[in-house]
């Protein structure tokens, strides 16, 4: 079994960092999806199917 | 849909450490789309990453003319195809406001959820000042002093982030950076004490989640 983190050791830092860089990457990452989503909805009826592609 | 998927799958760093985002909060959060989030996934690992020839199938047919009236001889093979077929887009505008609706509460939580993943990050480094200090690029501010022990908040971006070069240089592309603070005001304290007092002054967005396009120079 796995020793528990300690807190105040590296390896208690670098979890917490760790877990900061996940949720950035995760918050980033659906944030431009979000942007593509809005973009294809709003210009739903002026898109051609090749932009409708590019953006789903 | 390869973007919103990304996080979501295994996804090594350079030390080798997963980053795969787990849902268990986000799954939770009110408007998230649980079906619509296994939809997006399973799209993205068989048919938008690679061509999974088991789902949609590829077809390869020959054409064959049988005389019925010669007998015993074989049929006469006059042509040969192939047919493959691959997702391109969304059909209907009501599939595309389903995502967004899902896109949106996934993005709102996630706000928070980086907020309060940087809130521990920052109290680890108040009360643990020597641990993690190699793998952070900190960067010291000077902030405005106020009189006694009070400062006014900074607004200053952290340095933005080198983008790679490869065949092509980076401002062949455009790059999508993303940044989030915390921050820390009112009465700070040391050892129980009050130390110094930092006073937010700033007129600052109501939304503070943007999204900033660097377009090449």
């Amino acid at each position: 079994m796995r020793n528990p983190i300690v807190e105040g050791s590296e390896e208690f830092a670098f979890n917490i960092m760790e877990q900061t860089v996940k949720h950035f990457l995760a918050h980033h990452d659906v944030l431009a999806a979000h942007l593509f989503a809005k973009t294809l909805v709003d210009d739903w009826d002026n898109l051609d199917d090749v932009l409708r592609a590019a953006l789903f | 849909m390869t973007v919103y998927a990304r996080p979501f799958v295994d996804n090594r760093s350079s030390t080798g450490a997963n980053r795969r985002f787990s849902i268990s909060g986000l799954k939770k959060a009110p408007g998230f789309d649980r079906d619509l989030h296994n939809h997006i996934l399973r799209l993205r690992q068989t048919l938008i990453a690679h061509h999974d020839t088991s789902v949609v199938k590829a077809q390869l047919s020959h054409m064959t003319l049988t005389n019925q009236q010669a007998e015993g001889k074989p049929p006469l093979t006059v042509q040969t195809e192939g047919k493959v077929k691959a997702l391109h887009a969304m059909a209907k505008k009501e599939i595309a406001e389903q995502y967004l609706k899902h896109m949106a509460a996934s993005v709102t939580y996630l706000y928070k959820a980086t907020h309060d993943s940087l809130g521990k990050l920052h109290r680890v480094r108040v009360l643990h000042p020597n641990l993690g200090i190699a793998k952070m690029q900190s960067l010291s501010l000077e902030f405005e002093h106020l009189g006694d022990d009070r400062f006014r908040l900074p607004f200053a971006n952290p340095k933005p982030i080198d983008e790679p070069t490869f065949i092509l240089p980076p401002s062949s592309y455009i790059w999508l950076e993303y940044t989030q603070t915390f921050y820390e005001v009112g009465p700070l304290p040391a050892n129980g004490e009050p130390i110094a007092e930092v006073l937010d002054l700033e007129e600052k967005p109501s939304n503070p989640t943007t999204v900033n396009p660097t377009f090449p120079g």
